[in-house]
C-alpha cells in the first residue's frame, strides 16, 4: 500500500529565494500531522505544492500513489487554503451545493452533505448568508466545512483556528480529533499546544529544509539512558524546588525555561517508577501541580 | 451515507456543466448581473429605437426592403458593439476567483482545464443570450413601427449566428488575459492594449514584410469591414477567421492557466 504522502528531495524556488529545499518524508494514514515551523519556513509552500497551486521546482510528490492535481485525487483531497475567500455573489449553501456537485454528489445528496459539514462547524444558523454577512471566524468555519465535503482521505489545514475565539478553536479540535479514524489532517499551526494534542507525527521545517520528524506521543526519540518527566505547578520557589528535585535519587538534571514549569531528567531504567516518588515528593512538600506529562512536551522536544 | 470515496467521479463534461451553471446562474440572477442585464436591455433599446430603426429610412430608400435596411444598420453597430461590450462583460473569468483564493477551493475538485474551458463557454452563453435579447428587442420593434414581416425571425437566427461568431474571439481573448491579470479592470484596459498594438503592428508588417502580410488573419476584428460589405448567410463566410483567431487565442489560455500558479 503506498504512503499517504510520499515527497522525494523536494525543492522549490522561486524570485531567487528558495522556499524548499530537498524535503522528503512519508507519511501513512490515520492519525493527524503536524506542519511545524516559523514564519518562512516553507510551510505553505509544502501546501501549496502538496495541493497543486503550483508546481516544485525538482523533486517528487506522491498523494495516495497519485501526483499533486491527477484526477484520481479529486474529492479525496481537501484543503483549507490561507487567506482563501469564498465568492461574494453566492450564499454559503450555494457555495458548498456548487462544491459538493463537483465531487459528484447529485442536487439533493449535496445539499445535504452541506448541511451536514455546515452542523459540523456550527453554521446551520448561517446556510443562506453570503460571505460578506459572516464574521472573520464563521467565514473560516465555513471554508473548514468546505474541505470537510464527502470525507475526503487526506485534508490539509493552513493554520485552522488561527484568528478565532477560543470557544471555536476548541469545536475545530474536537472535530478534528473526531473525524480523525476516517480522514487523515495534515495541520499546519503556529499553535504547538494544539498540535501536541491533535498530532502523532509532526514534521518540522525551517529554512525549507525538513529539521526533524517526530512522534509527538513517543520517545523512541529520547535518548534511551534519560528519560524526562514536565511538570507544571502552582505558585512554587523555583530555586527550592530544583534543589529538593535535583537531590532526589536517580535525577540527573532539572531545567526550567518557563515560569514554574520544569523537565526532570532522570535515569528511567533504574527507577521506572520516577513518577510516583516525584508525586510522593510534591505532597510532602505541600506543592501543587497543574499539569504532569511523561516526556517531554512537544515544544521541548522541537525547540530544546 | 455516501462520501467521496463511493460517489463515481463525475466526467469532465459534468464538472464542466456545473461550473457553467454557476456561472449563468451569477450573470442572470445575482444582483450585479441583473443590473447588467437591465442596464443592457434599456441601452439596447434606445440604439434599436432611435438609432437602428430611424437611420433604416434612408437606406432603405437607396434600395431594397425596410427590415434588409434595419438589419444592416443592426449589424454595422453589433459587429463591432459587441465585441467591444466582451472586453467588459467577459473580463472576470478567472482572475477575480484566482486574487481571492476561490479557485483554491474549485481546483481540489476538478482540473484547470474544465475550469478554463467551462468558464470560456460560460461567457459564449452569456454573450449570445445578451445578442438575442438585442434582437427580440429589434424584431419587437419592428414589428410595432413597421408592421409584422415573415422574414424577421429568419433574419434574427441569421443575425444571432454571425454576430455570436464575431465575438467568440473575442471572449477567448479575455479569457486568455483573465489569466493573466487578476481585476476584470485590469483585463479590459489589457486587452484593449492588446487589441490595438497588434492592428498597429499587423499594418507595419503588412508594409514592410508583405510577406508575412497572411498573419493578418491573427488580428481581431480583421474581417469587420468586409463583413459589413456582406449580406446575410454570405457573412457566414467569414467565420473561420473568427474560429481560427479563437483556436489560437484559447490554447495560448490553456497552456498559461495549466502553468499559473493559484
Amino acid at each position: 500500500m503506498s504512503a499517504l504522502i510520499e515527497c522525494e528531495n523536494l525543492c522549490k524556488h522561486y524570485d531567487g529565494k528558495q522556499a524548499l529545499n530537498n524535503v522528503s518524508f512519508q507519511c501513512q494514514a490515520g492519525e493527524p500531522i503536524a506542519l511545524v515551523g516559523p514564519n518562512g519556513a516553507g510551510k505553505t509552500t509544502l501546501f501549496s505544492i502538496l495541493c497543486h497551486y503550483f508546481s516544485q521546482s525538482s523533486g517528487t510528490v506522491k498523494l495516495l500513489g497519485h501526483s499533486p492535481g491527477d484526477r484520481q485525487l479529486h474529492g479525496q483531497v481537501s484543503a483549507l487554503p490561507q487567506d482563501a475567500q469564498f465568492d461574494p455573489a453566492f450564499s454559503i449553501i450555494k457555495q458548498l451545493n456548487f462544491l459538493a456537485q463537483l465531487q459528484g454528489f447529485n442536487k439533493k445528496q449535496a445539499n445535504l452533505e452541506s448541511l451536514r459539514v455546515l452542523e459540523l462547524m456550527e453554521l446551520t444558523q448561517s446556510v443562506n448568508s453570503l460571505p460578506s454577512e459572516l464574521s472573520h471566524g464563521m467565514r473560516k468555519r465555513a471554508a473548514i466545512a468546505q474541505a470537510l465535503i464527502g470525507r475526503p482521505k487526506l485534508v490539509l489545514l493552513d493554520e485552522p483556528t488561527a484568528g478565532l475565539d477560543p470557544g471555536n478553536a476548541k469545536n475545530i479540535r474536537q472535530q478534528i480529533a473526531k473525524l480523525a479514524g476516517e480522514t487523515t489532517f495534515l495541520i499546519s499551526s503556529h499553535n504547538i499546544q494544539e498540535l501536541e494534542r491533535l498530532c502523532d507525527t509532526v514534521l518540522h521545517l525551517e529554512h525549507g529544509q525538513l529539521k526533524q520528524q517526530i512522534n509527538s506521543r513517543s520517545s523512541i526519540h529520547e535518548d534511551v539512558s534519560q528519560s524526562f518527566i514536565t511538570i507544571e505547578l502552582e505558585s512554587v520557589d523555583q530555586a527550592l524546588f530544583i534543589d529538593r528535585v535535583s537531590k532526589m535519587f536517580s535525577v540527573a538534571n532539572v531545567l526550567s525555561e518557563n515560569k514554574n514549569e520544569f523537565v526532570i531528567g532522570y535515569d528511567g531504567q533504574s527507577t521506572p517508577d520516577f513518577d510516583q516518588h516525584l508525586l510522593k515528593n510534591l505532597a510532602d512538600n505541600n506543592w501543587k501541580y497543574r499539569r504532569l506529562i511523561k516526556g517531554k512536551t512537544l515544544e521541548e522536544k522541537l525547540f530544546s | 451515507m455516501q462520501t467521496s470515496h463511493t460517489l463515481t467521479p463525475p466526467s469532465s463534461l459534468a464538472n464542466m456543466w456545473v461550473l457553467i451553471t454557476l456561472e449563468l446562474s451569477r450573470a442572470f440572477t445575482s444582483r450585479q448581473g441583473l443590473i447588467y442585464l437591465g442596464a443592457f436591455s434599456f441601452f439596447s433599446y434606445l440604439f434599436i429605437n432611435y438609432g437602428v430603426i430611424p437611420f433604416a429610412f434612408s437606406r432603405a430608400e437607396q434600395g431594397g426592403t425596410m427590415l434588409g435596411a434595419i438589419f444592416q444598420n443592426y449589424y454595422s453597430m453589433a459587429t463591432y458593439g459587441f465585441p467591444i461590450l466582451c472586453l467588459f462583460l467577459a473580463a472576470n473569468q478567472t482572475g477575480p476567483d484566482r486574487e481571492r483564493g476561490t479557485l483554491r477551493f474549485i481546483s481540489l475538485r476538478c482540473s484547470r482545464d474544465e475550469i478554463f474551458f467551462s468558464r470560456f463557454i460560460s461567457q459564449i452563453l452569456i454573450q449570445l443570450i445578451y445578442i438575442a435579447i438585442s434582437l427580440v428587442l429589434l424584431v419587437a420593434l419592428t414589428t410595432y413601427q413597421q408592421g409584422y414581416d415573415a422574414n424577421s425571425l429568419p433574419s434574427a437566427l441569421l443575425a444571432l449566428i454571425n454576430i455570436g461568431t464575431v465575438i467568440f474571439p473575442f471572449v477567448a481573448l479575455m479569457a486568455l488575459v483573465s489569466v493573466l491579470v487578476k481585476q476584470p479592470r485590469q483585463a479590459t484596459f489589457y486587452a484593449g492594449i492588446l487589441w490595438s498594438l497588434s492592428s498597429i503592428l499587423m499594418g507595419l508588417i503588412e508594409e514592410y514584410v508583405p510577406v508575412l502580410a497572411p498573419l493578418n488573419i491573427l488580428i481581431l476584428g480583421m474581417q469587420f469591414s468586409d463583413l459589413n460589405e456582406l449580406v446575410g448567410a454570405s457573412k457566414m463566410s467569414l467565420a473561420h477567421v473568427a474560429f481560427i483567431q479563437c483556436g489560437v487565442l484559447l490554447l495560448a489560455g490553456r497552456f498559461l492557466m495549466g502553468r499559473k500558479s493559484l
